[in-house]
């Protein structure tokens, strides 16, 4: 180094030392018990667990709330945290819930079933319009708050829920459910305390918690929010004495400013998947759980792919490990539910193994198709083309098929499968609301799901999956599921391709607890900086 | 009768001293200027690489490997993988078909659609004026980029003609306007008084005359601007409203690059190959504006 750039030097470190010292927040966080954890999203506009359904809210309520049941994530089975159980009738219609004893609020109120019971009825009362209304819709009585439009609710609790003392109350669903107890996790449906509850909107900045963290000081839309430890939560505690939520509307922004040292914790944005393990060395982490499942969708009102054989084929003519790889972090996909799913078989698929001399007989036995097949993609984003031409190399050269191409916004891909003009195949993907694998049936495969993508009916799987909601011992259930699984997965409506994970950047010290059931969670965090 | 005659050769003669240079002349001229034979050859290279791939490559373009993605160049493949895992060199030679179809179809065809619709409109004020400038001042109001994708995006199928036809449309009236205004300049000239006077007929006169001695600053605009219609193909496709897969271009290249930043070999290749095009554009364009400009004769 010579003498001039020398002093250039140490006058920069001059000129940064009290920038660097300045910044309020981040010399804070660099304390050994604090973390700021970035949220990319706009920022919330209330602090209310039953009114919000969008994922920085419930990453905020899992701060502030607990659940009453969650997944271990050691074993990836339930275990209970608010509950002290959770138990159905002989037909999985009827839960009764009990919650653990000396339980309270953070303002001191005891954690009564009257809670749980007031906070639900309050949630599913239509005119109230809060985001969690649609979850109760199984329970019974829930119409009687939710009428068709022009009529009035005629009452406002649902005749579904009783309570049977102070710590127990039930829940009687319209139909069997046998996972209901699996959606018990959510965070959405966490209590609020009674003064909260007859003035929603006077606590929506000063909210009322009962989880591991309580709001340090009123807070402000558009702020971070600060939060610190709670002494009287009796669950498992966490490390961090503070934690600080900072929201980032743009990915790229917010791992910009991990990379500056700002904030400890930070999702990786879809465009820096292909250079985060160079821009961050050391600091990355990978989930090791991937709740979701990537398909290639054909549409079953289409003459043309109407052959079972034809899509079996398709499916073996598709090298999944070499697809994943050009993903990134992806798995490929063996079954129908995603890896620490339970009952998740990874060889339940006996169509997906790559096999190109037996597609090309498969083919040639379905007759094959009598026109080019048309890909349709998605240009939202630059990864729809670069999939799609992977998935149609593929056929073209084992099957010895033509394939053309059709780059439309996602929403007109999805607007002309709805109207069933959709002639040609596409990618969908789904990601679970609650860990079981009726999550990965339902949706897509029951004949009225919400996310059946290829308009697939088969009376046979809507009568296993009613066999499996019915069936209250969880290992049955799961074995009728499977049987299920096994049945779409002969008929093969969606070809499952992959299972996508995410990737986080967490600073040096900081260790988020990160489970093949449930993914990341940095609140979690082991801190030894 | 005679003496007249005699007058408009003299003025001609006159004129062409003054004005311009025989088209052997030109050629020889711009042979002379080395730049020009060297960006004529490069330029030559990349027609033949859209005419006939085959001379430079026997790789299928659509052969891929899914394994091979975005491997580094190995024998036989000189520029290794995309990422699809084919060939990378064989698609780029490909891909020069596009861009010189775009690139050559178009500067033609807005070259004749321009001097056509500038010869009337200069020649014949009045209504015809009126209409073609009015119409060319309609399209000069709409951002072009946007009018672009607009109209490409409502088209299902995009083949190579529906991306010229578009550019066509939208990149006219610049032409006719510069076209329109060097016909003002000529249309009263004696030798076209003269020609009027005897009773040629309007269209032998634009054919003869007017557009002879009108046409060079409009040649000069088109070629300089061929290479923009190259760089305009390739920005199209990576904004995703040119060409669609399978068709193999340079712009859709450049486009899947961008988001393999650390894999620079699929950036580096194409945009290697487009700007040696655009360049030699530009400057066989430069070569000729400077051979026609009166004021750098002698």
């Amino acid at each position: 180094m010579s003498g001039s750039s020398r002093v250039v030097a140490v006058a920069l470190a001059l000129i940064l030392l009290p920038v660097g010292c300045s910044q309020g927040g981040a010399g804070e966080s660099k304390t050994k018990n604090a973390l700021t954890i970035a949220i990319t999203a706009e920022p919330i506009k209330w602090l209310n667990p039953a009114n919000d359904n969008s994922s920085p809210g419930i990453e905020v309520a899992r701060a502030m709330f607990a659940p009453l049941v969650d997944t271990d994530p050691d074993t990836g089975k339930l275990r209970n945290i608010i509950a002290e159980s959770v138990t159905p009738d002989a037909t999985s219609r009827t839960w009764t819930i009990k919650l653990k004893s000396g339980q309270k609020f953070q303002n001191g109120q005891a954690i009564t079933a009257k809670d749980y019971v007031d906070t639900w009825n309050l949630t599913a009362y239509g005119p109230n319009a809060w985001q969690n209304n649609g979850f109760f819709s199984k329970v019974e009585g829930y119409d009687d708050l939710n009428p068709a439009a022009p009529a009035k609710p005629t009452a406002t609790a649902m005749s579904g829920l009783k309570v049977v003392d102070d710590r127990t109350f039930t829940v009687r669903l319209k139909n069997p459910f046998s996972q209901f107890g699996l959606t018990l996790q959510y965070l959405g449906l966490a209590p609020l305390a009674e003064v909260a509850r007859k003035d929603p909107k006077a606590y929506e900045r000063k909210q009322i918690g009962m989880g591991p963290y309580k709001l340090d000081g009123e807070w402000k839309v558009g702020e971070d929010i600060k939060l610190t430890k709670w002494a009287g939560y009796q669950g498992e505690k966490p490390q961090a004495d503070r934690v600080t939520f900072r929201f980032i509307a743009n990915g790229d922004t917010a791992y910009n400013e991990f990379l500056a040292g700002t904030v400890d914790f930070v999702q990786v944005p879809a465009t820096k998947k292909r250079s985060f393990k160079t821009d961050a060395p050391g600091r990355w982490l990978v989930s090791q759980n991937a709740g979701n499942i990537v398909y290639w969708a054909f549409p079953s009102y289409d003459a043309d792919f109407a052959n079972p054989k034809l899509r079996h084929a398709f499916s073996m003519a598709l090298d999944r490990p070499a697809l994943a790889n050009l993903v990134g972090i992806a798995t490929p996909a063996g079954g129908l539910a995603a890896p620490g799913i339970p009952g998740a078989r990874p060889d339940a698929c006996k169509y997906c193994a790559y096999d190109p001399a037996a597609a090309k007989k498969l083919y040639a036995e379905s007759g094959g198709l009598h026109k080019p097949l048309t890909i349709y993609y998605n240009t939202t984003n630059s990864t729809g083309q670069i999939f799609s031409e992977a998935l149609g190399n593929m056929v073209r050269q084992h099957l010895g098929i033509e394939v053309k191409y059709i780059g439309k916004q996602a929403s007109e891909i999805t607007d002309l499968a709805t109207a069933r003009k959709l002639h040609g195949v596409r990618i969908a993907g789904w990601g679970h609301d609650y860990p079981s694998i009726e999550d990965y049936l339902t949706p897509m495969f029951k004949s009225n799901g919400d996310a059946n993508f290829a308009s697939y009916a088969n009376p046979k799987v809507d009568a296993l999956l009613a066999q499996g909601d019915s069936e209250p011992d969880q290992a049955k259930a799961v074995a009728v599921y499977q049987q299920a699984e096994d049945l779409v997965l002969e008929d093969m409506p969606l070809i499952p391709l992959w299972h996508t994970q995410d990737a986080y950047l967490s600073a040096k010290g900081v260790h988020p607890r990160n489970s093949k059931f449930t993914g990341v969670w940095p609140l979690w965090s082991t801190i030894d900086r | 009768m005679a003496e007249l005659g005699v007058a408009v050769a003299a003025d001609a003669l006159d004129l062409a001293e003054l004005r311009t240079l025989s088209n052997r002349e030109l050629l020889w001229k711009l042979l002379r200027k080395p730049q020009f034979v060297v960006c004529s050859l490069a330029l030559l290279g990349f027609f033949a690489m859209a005419a006939v791939p085959t001379l430079f490559t026997s790789v299928d373009p659509r052969s891929c490997d899914l394994a091979q993605s975005r491997g580094a160049s190995t024998a036989g493949h000189p520029f290794g993988f995309d990422v699809q895992g084919c060939d990378y060199f064989a698609n780029v030679i490909y891909g020069a078909r596009p861009s010189v179809l775009v690139s050559v179809v178009g500067s033609a065809g807005a070259f004749l659609l321009a001097a056509v619709l500038g010869l009337l409109a200069g020649y014949f004020p009045g209504i015809v004026d009126s209409l073609i400038s009015r119409t060319a001042d309609v399209l000069f109001s709409l951002p072009p980029l946007v009018a672009v994708i607009v109209l490409l995006n409502s088209v299902q199928d995009r083949s190579i003609w529906v991306i010229v036809g578009v550019l066509l449309m939208i990149g006219w009236p610049a032409g006719m306007r510069l076209m329109r205004s060097s016909v003002f300049s000529v249309r009263n000239r004696e030798f076209v008084q003269a020609a009027r006077s005897v009773g040629v007929p309007p269209l032998r006169i634009l054919r003869k005359h007017v557009f002879p001695n009108a046409m060079a600053p409009l040649l000069a605009q088109t070629t300089l601007g061929v290479g923009g219609l190259v760089g305009l193909e390739a920005a199209l496709t990576f904004l995703g409203v040119g060409l669609q897969p399978p068709s193999i271009s340079w712009g859709s290249q450049f486009g899947v690059a961008a988001s393999y930043r650390d894999t620079p070999h699929l950036f580096i290749w194409p945009s290697l190959f487009i700007s040696t095009m655009t360049i030699s554009f530009m400057i066989i364009g430069d070569s000729i504006r400077d051979a026609l400009d009166p004021k750098l004769l002698r």
